[in-house]
C-alpha cells in the first residue's frame, strides 16, 4: 500500500470503536495517546478527529467496554487513562471476527469484478 | 439494563462528568501544542464537548432542560419586565376566562334532564310594534294542554312568595307553583320521596338545599307538616340540587315546590282570570313532533282562546322555542347578550393588549440580543435551537400568565357575579371555575406563547451571522423594527378605544345622576310590606299599615316616612285607565300615603302633598298637568277611576322622575292615588333617615314584629336600590375605566420600551451627529419624529375602531352620543400625555449622549 495523503478518520462508528478497543488491548492509554497510536500504527494514514474520538470513548464507557481512571501522563500531567474491560475484550473479539469476514467478502467482490 | 443504569448514573453525575470531560479536552490540547500542532487543528472545542456529552443519554431531553434553564436565566435578567409581562398576561387571561365562564354559564349550560332536546317553551308575543313577550293565563294553559296534540305533556309553573313558619321565625321562601304534571313532564326524579300526582292536595317538595340547611337533612322528613301561609302542607319529597328550575333569570333558585291543586288554600292567585299572564309553559314534544307543528297548533288554540276571552288593545301570538333558548325570559335575552358582548369586547381587548405587550417585550429583548444570536449561530447553534429558546421564553411567560390568570379569573368571576343586576334580573348561575374554563385559559396561554414568541423568532430566523455580529448594534431603524412599530401602534389604538369608552361611560353615569331627582334624595330605607300572604281584609290591613307607619315615624333617626306602591327606577310601572275631562285615558298610576313627597324629597311645583286621612285628593306630575290642562292650573281638577267610579280632586303637582328606569324616552303622565282610597296588599314603606339607614334596620324590623309577629320583613337601602338601577352603566363604566387604565399603562410601557431600544441602537449615530455639531434638541426631535408618526397611525386606527364600535355603544350610553368627538379628543389628549411621559427618559438620555464615549465603544 502506498502512502497517500493522511485521511481524517471519520469512519463508521463501529469501525472507530473497534480501532479504539484494539489499540487499548495492548494496555491503558489516554485519549491523546489513543489518537497518536492509531495514527502511528496506520503509518499516518488514519487521523482520528477529536470530534469523533471523545464521543466514541464516552460511548464505550457507557457500554461498559472500557474503564477510565485518572493517572499521571508521561509529561507529569493529570490525564484520564482508558483500559479494556473483560466485556470490552469479548466485544473486540466479536468485532474482529466480523471485520475479517467483511474484509474477505469485500476482497472477493473486488477480485471478481 | 446495565446500560440504562449507567445512563441514569450519568444523568445524576452530569456535572462531575462534564468537568472530567473538560479537563480531558484541555489535556488533549496541551499535548497537541507540545507536539507543535496549533489549537486550530483541534477543531471546534465546543462541538467536541457537545458531541461527547450527547452520548451520555438523553440529548433531546437534556437539550430542552438546558434551554429551559437558559430561558429562565434570560427572563431573570430583566425581572421587572418579566414580572410585568406575567401580571399583564394574568389580567388578560383572567379577564377573558372570567367572561368566558359567565358566557358559558349563561349560554351553554344545558338543562340537565333526560332528553332535554324534546322540551319546548311556549310564550306569547304582543302583535304590535313593541312585540312584548308574555307568559300565559291559567285557562289558556289548560286549553293548550288539552288541545295541542304534538305535546306528550305540557306543564305550567310560576314563582310565588310563600311565608313559611320555620321554628320561631316566619320566612319568605322562594316557591314554584307548578302544574301537577311538572316533574313527570321534565322527567326529574326526587332524591327522596315522590313527585306530585294529579290527586295531590296540600303537599310540598323541598329543595335539597332547604332540606339540608333548615332540616339538617332529616331522613324522617317525609310526612312532616310545613306551615305555609298559615296552612298545613305535607312534605312528600326532596328534589336534588342538580335541578334548579327551568328558567335562570327568575331571581334566586326555588327552595320549595307546591302543586297547582293546592290553590284552594292559596288566596288571591288569579287562576280563573283569563287576562292575567302569570304562568310559564314548557312541554315535552311527542316523538316525531316538530317545533313547527307545536307552533301552528299553539296558534290555533290561541285564536280560539282569544275568541272566547276577548282583550282590548293588542293581540297576542304564541311563540314556541326550544327550552335551551328559553332559559331567559326572551325579552331579556337580548339585554344579557348585549352586556356579555360588551364584557367580551373588553376582555378581548385586554387579552390582545397583554399579548402585544409580551410580544413587544420579547421583541425588544431580541433586538438587543441580535449580536448574541449571531454569535450563537456562528458557534454552531442551529436556528431550530434558537427558535426553541425563544419559544420557551414565551412559553414560560405564558405559564406564569395562565397561573396568574386563573387566580384573577376566580376573583373577577365572583366580583362579576355580584354584579347581577345588569342582566335585567338577578341571575341564578353557577360560576365556579370549571375544567372548561381552565381549558380555555390554557388555550389562551398557548395562543399567547405562539403569538408573542413568533415575533422575535422571525427576526432571529432571518438573522445573517456576519451582519448580526458586526453591525447588529449599529443598524439604524431599518426594516427590522417594523413589527414592533405595528405592535405599538396597535396598542395606542386599543388604548384610545378604551379611553374613549371609559370617558363615554363615565359621562353617562354623571348625566344619569344629574338627570333624576332620585339621585339627590339622600339616605332612605325601603321595606316591603306584604299583607297578601297574611290574608287580611281591607279594614284590618289599613289599620295595620297605619299602625306600622306610626311606629316607624316615631323611631329616632327617621325624618319622614310614607308608603308608595311603585318605587321609582325599580324596573316596574303600572298603567291604568282614568277619566279626565270626560275622556278615558291610559296613564301611569301609583299609590301613596300622605307625606310621600316629603319623604322622597320630590319638590311640589304647585299645591300641596296629601294630608293624613285624606281619601279624595290626588297629586299628579307636571307631565300630566301639561298634557291635560296646558297653560292652566291643574289644582282642583277632577280625575275619576272608571272601574270604581271614585272621584278625586288634584291637590298638588309634583316634579317626579322616571318610573321604570332612566332610559325611558320621556317621563309619562302620572297620577298618585291616596292609599286610603286605593288599598294595596303589597306596598313599600319608604323612610328618609338622618343617619345611614343600615343603622335603623333593626329598629324597623322590631316595629314590623310588634305590629304582626308573622309579617315577613325584607328591606334595603335607597343607595342599594339606585345601585341596582344603575348597575349596567356602572358595570360598563367601571370595566371600561379599568380597561382604560390597564391599556394606558401597557401602551406607556410599550412606547417606552420601543423608544429606549431605538435610542440605544442609534446611540452611535447620535454621537456622530453631536460630534458634528448637532444640537441636542435637534437630535431629540429627529429621534422622536418617528414616534410621532406611530402615534398618528395608532390614533387613526383608534378613530376608525371607535367609529365602528359607536353603533354598538349607542344602546349603552345615556345623555351623550357615542360618536361624541369630545370623548375621542380627550382620549387623544390623555394618550399624548402618556406618550410624552413614556418618551421623556429615553429622550433625555439621547440628549445627554456623550459623543466621545459612544464613538469609543466598539
Amino acid at each position: 500500500m502506498e502512502r497517500g495523503d493522511p485521511v481524517t478518520l471519520d469512519l463508521l462508528r463501529g469501525t472507530l470503536d473497534m480501532l479504539v478497543l484494539k489499540t487499548l488491548s495492548r494496555g491503558p492509554l489516554h485519549g491523546y495517546g489513543i489518537a497518536q497510536r492509531i495514527k502511528q500504527n496506520s503509518s499516518d494514514v488514519l487521523q482520528v478527529g477529536e470530534g469523533s474520538l471523545y464521543p466514541a470513548l464516552q460511548r464505550l464507557l457507557l457500554q461498559g467496554w472500557v474503564t477510565a481512571e485518572w493517572g499521571t501522563s508521561e509529561t507529569n500531567r493529570r490525564a484520564r487513562f482508558y483500559g479494556l474491560t473483560k466485556d470490552g475484550r469479548r466485544q473486540l473479539a466479536r468485532e474482529t471476527d466480523e471485520f475479517r469476514r467483511m474484509v474477505a467478502a469485500i476482497g472477493q467482490v473486488m477480485e471478481l469484478a | 439494563m446495565r446500560r440504562l443504569w449507567r445512563k441514569l448514573r450519568a444523568l445524576r453525575r452530569h456535572d462531575d462528568m462534564a468537568r472530567e470531560l473538560d479537563e480531558e479536552i484541555r489535556f488533549h490540547l496541551e499535548m497537541m501544542e507540545a507536539d507543535g500542532a496549533g489549537r486550530a487543528e483541534f477543531g471546534n472545542v465546543a462541538l467536541v464537548r457537545e458531541a461527547s456529552r450527547e452520548s451520555w443519554g438523553w440529548p433531546a431531553l437534556e437539550g430542552w432542560l438546558r434551554d429551559l434553564r437558559l430561558a429562565l436565566r434570560s427572563l431573570r435578567r430583566t425581572p421587572v419586565a418579566s414580572a410585568a409581562a406575567v401580571v399583564s398576561l394574568g389580567v388578560g387571561i383572567g379577564a377573558a376566562s372570567a367572561v368566558f365562564s359567565i358566557a358559558d354559564a349563561i349560554f351553554f349550560r344545558t338543562l340537565r334532564v333526560p332528553d332535554a332536546d324534546a322540551l319546548v317553551s311556549v310564550y306569547q308575543r304582543s302583535d304590535d310594534r313593541r312585540a312584548m313577550f308574555s307568559s300565559h293565563a291559567w285557562p289558556h294553559y289548560e286549553m293548550l294542554r288539552d288541545q295541542a296534540g304534538s305535546f306528550q305533556s305540557l306543564a305550567a309553573y310560576s314563582r310565588i312568595p310563600v311565608n313559611a313558619r320555620l321554628g320561631r321565625l316566619t320566612e319568605r321562601l322562594i316557591t314554584e307553583l307548578v302544574s301537577n304534571n311538572y316533574f313527570e313532564m321534565l322527567r326529574v326524579q326526587p332524591k327522596v320521596g315522590r313527585a306530585f300526582r294529579p290527586d295531590d292536595g296540600q303537599v310540598a317538595i323541598l329543595g335539597e338545599r332547604l332540606w339540608r340547611e333548615r332540616f339538617g337533612s332529616d331522613p324522617e322528613i317525609l310526612g312532616r307538616t310545613l306551615v305555609l301561609n298559615a296552612q298545613a302542607f305535607m312534605v312528600i319529597g326532596v328534589l336534588p340540587d342538580s335541578f334548579q328550575g327551568v328558567v335562570l333569570d327568575w331571581g334566586k333558585p326555588p327552595q320549595l315546590w307546591i302543586p297547582a291543586t293546592a290553590r284552594a288554600v292559596l288566596p288571591a292567585l288569579p287562576f280563573e282570570n283569563a287576562g292575567s299572564h302569570w304562568m310559564l309553559v314548557t312541554g315535552r314534544l311527542r316523538p316525531g313532533a316538530t317545533v313547527e307543528q307545536a307552533q301552528s297548533e299553539a296558534e290555533a288554540v290561541s285564536t280560539q282562546f282569544y275568541a272566547q276571552h276577548p282583550v282590548d288593545g293588542w293581540k297576542y301570538r304564541p311563540v314556541v322555542l326550544p327550552v335551551q333558548q328559553a332559559r331567559f325570559f326572551p325579552a331579556y335575552r337580548a339585554s344579557v347578550e348585549n352586556y356579555i358582548a360588551l364584557l367580551a369586547a373588553v376582555a378581548g381587548l385586554t387579552f390582545l393588549m397583554a399579548c402585544f405587550n409580551v410580544a413587544n417585550l420579547l421583541l425588544g429583548r431580541a433586538a438587543q440580543r441580535q449580536r448574541e444570536f449571531g454569535i450563537q449561530v456562528a458557534m454552531g447553534a442551529g436556528r431550530a435551537r434558537l427558535a426553541r429558546t425563544l419559544l420557551l421564553e414565551a412559553g414560560l411567560l405564558a405559564c406564569g400568565g395562565v397561573a396568574a390568570g386563573l387566580v384573577m379569573a376566580s376573583l373577577m368571576t365572583s366580583a362579576l357575579s355580584r354584579f347581577d343586576a345588569p342582566f335585567g334580573l338577578p341571575l341564578n348561575l353557577d360560576l365556579s371555575v370549571n375544567p372548561r374554563v381552565a381549558g380555555f385559559a390554557a388555550a389562551a396561554g398557548i395562543l399567547t406563547a405562539l403569538l408573542a414568541g413568533l415575533a422575535p423568532l422571525r427576526q432571529a430566523w432571518r438573522s445573517d451571522v456576519l451582519g448580526l455580529i458586526s453591525g447588529g448594534m449599529r443598524a439604524g431603524g431599518g426594516r427590522r423594527m417594523r413589527l414592533a412599530d405595528v405592535l405599538v401602534s396597535a396598542q395606542v389604538a386599543i388604548c384610545l378605544v378604551a379611553l374613549t369608552g371609559a370617558s363615554l361611560f363615565e359621562r353617562t353615569m354623571e348625566r344619569i345622576q344629574t338627570s333624576d331627582p332620585m339621585f339627590r334624595a339622600g339616605h332612605a330605607l325601603m321595606a316591603e310590606v306584604d299583607l297578601l300572604s297574611r290574608g287580611y281584609d281591607e279594614a284590618r290591613g289599613q289599620r295595620m299599615l297605619n299602625e306600622l307607619l306610626r311606629r316607624v315615624r316615631e323611631l329616632p333617626g327617621v325624618e319622614e316616612a310614607a308608603y308608595v306602591k311603585t318605587v321609582p327606577l325599580g324596573g316596574f310601572r303600572g298603567a291604568r285607565d282614568v277619566k279626565v275631562n270626560g275622556a278615558q285615558v291610559n296613564v301611569q298610576v301609583n299609590t301613596i300615603s300622605p307625606r310621600y313627597f316629603a319623604a322622597a324629597g320630590l319638590p311640589l311645583r304647585q299645591g300641596r302633598d296629601l294630608r293624613d286621612g285624606e281619601a279624595s285628593s290626588v297629586v299628579i306630575n307636571e307631565q300630566m298637568a301639561e298634557r291635560f290642562w296646558p297653560g292652566q292650573s291643574a289644582l282642583g281638577r277632577v280625575i275619576e277611576l272608571p272601574r270604581t267610579k271614585q272621584q278625586f280632586t288634584v291637590a298638588g303637582v309634583v316634579r317626579d322622575g322616571r318610573m321604570r328606569n332612566f332610559r325611558e324616552a320621556q317621563i309619562a303622565p302620572c297620577v298618585y292615588l291616596p292609599l286610603e282610597a286605593d288599598y294595596q296588599r303589597m306596598i313599600t314603606l319608604y323612610a328618609r333617615t338622618g343617619p345611614p339607614p343600615e343603622a335603623l334596620l333593626g329598629a324597623v324590623r322590631a316595629a314590623f314584629q310588634d305590629v304582626d309577629r308573622e309579617l315577613p320583613f325584607e328591606a334595603g337601602t335607597l343607595e342599594k336600590h339606585l345601585e341596582r338601577a344603575l348597575a349596567r352603566e356602572k358595570l360598563a363604566a367601571s370595566s371600561m375605566s379599568g380597561l382604560g387604565a390597564f391599556t394606558a399603562l401597557l401602551a406607556a410601557v410599550g412606547l417606552y420600551g420601543l423608544i429606549a431600544v431605538t435610542v440605544s441602537r442609534r446611540s452611535r449615530e447620535i454621537g456622530i451627529r453631536m460630534a458634528m455639531g448637532a444640537r441636542p434638541a435637534g437630535v431629540v426631535a429627529e429621534v422622536l419624529k418617528r414616534f410621532g408618526w406611530l402615534l398618528a397611525a395608532g390614533a387613526a386606527a383608534g378613530l376608525a375602531a371607535c367609529a365602528a364600535l359607536s353603533r354598538f355603544a349607542e344602546a349603552l350610553v345615556f345623555g351623550v352620543r357615542a360618536t361624541d368627538p369630545t370623548a375621542f379628543l380627550m382620549a387623544c389628549g390623555l394618550m399624548g400625555i402618556i406618550a410624552a411621559l413614556a418618551s421623556a427618559a429615553p429622550a433625555w438620555r439621547a440628549a445627554k449622549t456623550d459623543p466621545w464615549q459612544v464613538l469609543r465603544q466598539d
